[in-house]
Order: structure tokens, then C-alpha cells, then sequence
């Protein structure tokens, strides 16, 4: 488990990420018109340096892969970062839009649709666990190649990313999709303080 | 305290109210001025009576509307995803690269029912983009185009080369033994000369002809001819090293230049070659009596230039034939 945060904490914050994704799910089961079950994610934090190697090998070290970046400020301020291989972008855009063809841009618009979803339902709770409110910038989605995803050297106004990983079980699919909070020291901090304060 | 709906309507914004159902509540300036229809007309109207909009559009619509309800937080639609959330045709004047506008859109919810469509145009930013991307579509194509151009001009310069070397070998080769012609023998001479000037080491000549060939070739034919002809350059060449440059001088006159050679070493040679010419030979179900004559002269002892050495040797391949062929004659004054 994560470094930053304490077993207990660690618990907390799995367990706040969960609620929302509960809510996420149904979300996204009206949007594929079917049953939804969001796993349970795992959760681990990375100093922000080790982002662009966590990304490639979580995304199966593939040739290219979706990324969406969406900033939030706020009591409760970062970015959120969603990352998907072509392989699990590609089946989720099927799902959506029943069809075996599906274009780069149908891709974009489907996990664009998605990560307002996650990152709506996952970053509202956090801060209301914070006890304030965030307002989000307008999110940007790029198909990103192993040798562009250097760009995300450029998240340096940040200190840490809290890595969620969980898989979106339908229709006997199995996809995979990543999240990245990058929070600074002062953002990250808080958190942990809240977190103390909930579960002394 | 200032007015909302001023406010609203001064904005460079398009904001527009609707319900689930896509009933417009909000309709602004700015969605007047860019869609031509009068906010009269547009309120209590659905979205899609006042635009084209296909059913898949109107569910996907209705569903984000509901999936911003029910987070209770802002959703978005980007131009460089989607395009466009309404069509809104743009002026003909302004249609370079898109017929409708650019839009993000921001779905805020409003209250429990309604949400806040907020519709930036991003049209000359996506114009933009496009324009660059048509640019490096056009510099990829150059470059394509370019690399192209490189490997024929690769592929021509092979050929060029191949060609420069058939070229060469039929200036400098014997088409039909494939030992270097007289041209080249000239050549490689003359460096052989210097050579053995420089080391002070002798040099061998041996000039050598097919006894009695003009016969054989006028009886029997030039395809006969022709293979006594290879034959006799495949002798020569299992007599010799690698180092010793075998000619065909002309006809069926065939020269043997030995480096660092003396009479001796050429008598040596000369009686290898003699050997290999059997009694009788078979071609085509003819049975030859084939043998050379060899005439042989050795620099420094015989000659002080090329010239000089071939001609000592023709004198000395006279001599031979004169004492009754198939032998070698050393030049002598």
C-alpha cells in the first residue's frame, strides 16, 4: 500500500473511492444500457518524477495509448489524469456504441464521456470529505505515443500522484482504466489530515 | 445588486437552460445572434424541434443532461473530440475547413431538474489545429515524396553501378575465356615493368598459340574452335598461380606473365602447360590432336621495356613453331 498513508488511512481513503464509484457505476451502466460493476480499486501513491514509467507500464507498456487530462481547483486542487491502452479504449467505444467499427474520434468522445463520470463522482467526494467544493477546468483527451508520453514530465507543479487502478467488468469484458491524482505536498497533506481526523 | 439576465446576455457565451426533456428555459444573446433564432421563439421549445438533431444525438444529449443531474457537477464536450454539441451552421463567409460551429460546452446542473449548457466557440482555434495538421499532412507527403525520390535515385545509382562494371568487363575481359584482353594486359604490364625495376626482380613473358588452330576452326566451325579456345585458357589457368596474369592477346594467341620469375620458373610453367595438352582431345565427337607453342622472354635478360618483352617472346614462339611446335623456345640472340 501507499507510503503516504497510514494502513488505516489507506483504508479510508479506498473506502471513500469506492462510494464513489459506486455511484460512478450506475452512471456508466445507464450509459452502456447494461450492468456495471466498477472492482475494487487498488491504490498506491508515486512521487511525481516516477509518473511517465507508472503510466507506460501500467498501460501494458503498449505502442499508444488514451490519455485524458482534466485540471480541478479549488479547496481541493490538482489534475486528474485517466489512462487507457487502445485495447480496453477500443472495446469500451464497442460497448457504447454497439458497433464492431468505431473511429479514433468515437474513441476520444466515449472515454471523454467516461472520465467526466469518474473524475465527477471520485474528486466531488474528496472534497467533500474536505469539506469544500472544486470547480473543473474543461478536460483534454490525447491519443499519446511510448515516445510522446514524455509530455507528462511537464506535471512538475505537482509532487505526488495517487495511482488508482480498477477494471470496468461488463458484458464479460474486462477493461482497464487508471487514474492519476496529482496532488502538491500542501494538497496531499491535507488529505492525510482529514484522513486523521475521520479515522483518529 | 446587478440584473442576471444582463448579465447573462452580455456574455460571449452561449448559455442555454434545458430540462431532461431538452426544453429550453435560458436562451441568451450570444445563442440569438450565432443561431438566428429569436429567444422568443427558442424558450419552451425542445432543442430538438430547433435543431436537425438525429436520435442518437438526442439520447446522447439527454443522457449527459441526466449523468450531470445526478453527479451534481459539471460535465464537458470538447471541440477537438466531438465537433459540436448543436449544430450551429457558421456564416458561408466564415466556412473554411467546418460547416458548423466549434464548440466546448460545459453541462452545469442548474437545479434538481435543469442544467446549464455553456457553449464556448472554438471554431478559429480548431481552424487552427486543422490548418497545421493539413501542414504536416503536406510536409509528411514532402517527406514521403522525398524519400521516395532517394531510393530511385538509389536504385539508379546501382544500376549505374552495375552498368559502369559490364562496361568495364567488356572493355578489359575476353567475352569468351573470360581472361583480361589485351587492353588490360597493357595495362597491368606496363605496373609489372615497374615493379620489377623498382625490387630489381626479374619478370616472364610466354607467348603462346594453338598449333594448326586456323585449320581446326576453317574444317570444323567456330563453335569447335571456339571451346578448343576455352579449353586452352582453363589449361592455362590450372598451370598458373593466382598471382600470374593470363591474356588473351588475340585470336588464338594467349599470353603468360610471370612476377618475380626467371627463365627457369617460365620453363617450369611452360612444361605444365605442355603436359596438360594431351596427345588427342575430344570435341563434339571429334578427336583433336591439339598442342601449343610457347615462346618465352625474360626481363631484365631480354628486353628493357613491355614492348620490347612481347616482341622477344613472338620471336621465340617463332622459333618454336620453326623447330616443329607443341615446345617451348626461350629467346635467344
Amino acid at each position: 500500500m501507499s507510503p503516504a498513508f497510514s494502513e488505516q488511512q489507506s483504508d479510508a481513503l479506498l473506502e471513500t473511492i469506492n462510494i464513489s464509484f459506486g455511484l460512478a457505476a450506475s452512471l456508466i451502466g445507464d450509459m452502456l444500457e447494461t450492468y456495471v460493476n466498477l472492482q475494487i480499486p487498488s491504490i498506491t501513491t508515486i512521487p511525481i518524477y516516477k509518473l511517465h514509467e507508472t503510466i507506460l507500464s501500467q498501460t501494458e507498456n503498449a505502442e499508444a495509448f488514451y490519455a485524458t487530462k482534466q485540471r480541478f481547483f479549488g479547496s481541493f486542487g490538482g489534475e486528474v489524469i485517466f489512462a487507457f491502452s487502445e485495447k480496453s479504449a477500443s472495446e469500451f467505444t464497442h460497448l457504447l456504441l454497439k458497433d464492431e467499427k468505431v473511429s479514433d474520434e468515437d474513441i476520444q468522445v466515449a472515454l471523454l464521456e467516461l472520465t467526466n463520470i469518474l473524475t465527477a463522482s471520485c474528486i466531488g467526494q474528496l472534497s467533500q470529505m474536505l469539506e469544500g467544493e472544486s470547480l473543473f477546468a474543461v478536460p483534454d483527451i490525447q491519443k499519446i505515443t511510448r515516445t510522446g508520453a514524455s509530455t507528462f514530465h511537464k506535471a512538475l507543479e505537482y509532487d505526488n500522484a495517487i495511482v488508482i487502478t480498477t477494471a470496468l467488468d461488463v458484458e464479460e469484458k474486462n477493461i482497464q482504466g487508471h487514474m492519476f491524482i496529482l496532488l502538491s505536498n500542501a494538497m496531499l497533506e491535507n488529505l492525510i489530515i482529514m484522513l486523521k481526523k475521520m479515522f483518529p | 445588486m446587478i440584473d442576471a439576465t444582463l448579465l447573462i446576455n452580455a456574455l460571449h457565451v452561449g448559455v442555454v437552460v434545458v430540462d431532461e426533456e431538452l426544453n429550453v428555459y435560458t436562451w441568451n444573446r450570444w445563442m440569438g445572434i450565432h443561431t438566428g433564432i429569436p429567444r422568443e421563439k427558442a424558450l419552451n421549445t425542445p432543442l430538438c424541434t430547433l435543431f436537425e438533431l438525429n436520435e442518437e444525438r438526442i439520447k446522447t444529449l439527454k443522457r449527459r443532461i441526466r449523468t450531470t443531474l445526478k453527479l451534481g457537477s459539471p460535465t464537458f464536450t470538447i471541440a477537438s473530440a466531438e465537433g459540436y454539441l448543436l449544430p450551429i451552421p457558421l456564416p458561408l463567409s466564415n466556412r473554411v475547413n467546418f460547416d458548423f460551429m466549434q464548440q466546448d460546452v460545459t453541462i452545469a446542473p442548474c437545479d434538481t431538474t435543469r442544467v446549464m449548457l455553456l457553449i464556448y466557440d472554438q471554431t478559429p482555434l480548431m481552424e487552427s489545429r486543422k490548418r497545421e495538421s493539413l501542414k504536416a499532412i503536406e510536409l509528411s507527403h514532402m517527406v514521403e515524396n522525398a524519400n521516395k525520390t532517394i531510393e530511385k535515385l538509389k536504385a539508379a545509382e546501382a544500376l549505374l553501378v552495375k552498368q559502369r562494371d559490364v562496361i568495364f568487363r567488356q572493355a578489359n575481359y575476353d567475352h569468351l575465356t573470360g581472361l583480361p584482353n589485351r587492353h588490360l594486359f597493357q595495362d597491368r604490364l606496363n605496373h609489372a615493368f615497374k615493379e620489377a625495376s623498382r625490387n630489381n626482380t626479374p619478370l616472364a613473358l610466354l607467348f603462346l598459340d594453338l598449333d594448326n588452330f586456323k585449320r581446326i576452326n576453317d574444317v570444323l566451325g567456330h563453335s569447335i574452335g571456339d571451346e578448343v579456345l576455352v579449353k586452352a585458357a582453363r589449361f592455362l589457368k590450372e598451370a598458373t598461380r593466382d598471382s600470374d596474369t593470363l591474356v588473351r592477346f588475340g585470336g588464338d594467341e594467349f599470353l603468360v606473365l610471370l612476377k618475380d620469375s626467371d627463365e627457369a620458373d617460365a620453363l617450369h610453367v611452360a612444361n605444365k602447360i605442355l603436359k596438360l595438352f594431351k596427345p588427342i582431345m575430344e570435341f563434339e565427337k571429334h578427336s583433336l590432336h591439339l598442342s601449343p607453342s610457347i615462346g618465352i622472354a625474360v626481363y631484365p635478360a631480354h628486353a628493357k621495356n613491355p614492348e620490347e618483352l612481347i616482341q622477344k617472346a613472338d620471336i621465340a614462339l617463332y622459333t618454336a613453331k620453326t623447330r616443329g611446335k607443341n615446345q617451348a623456345s626461350v629467346f635467344a640472340e
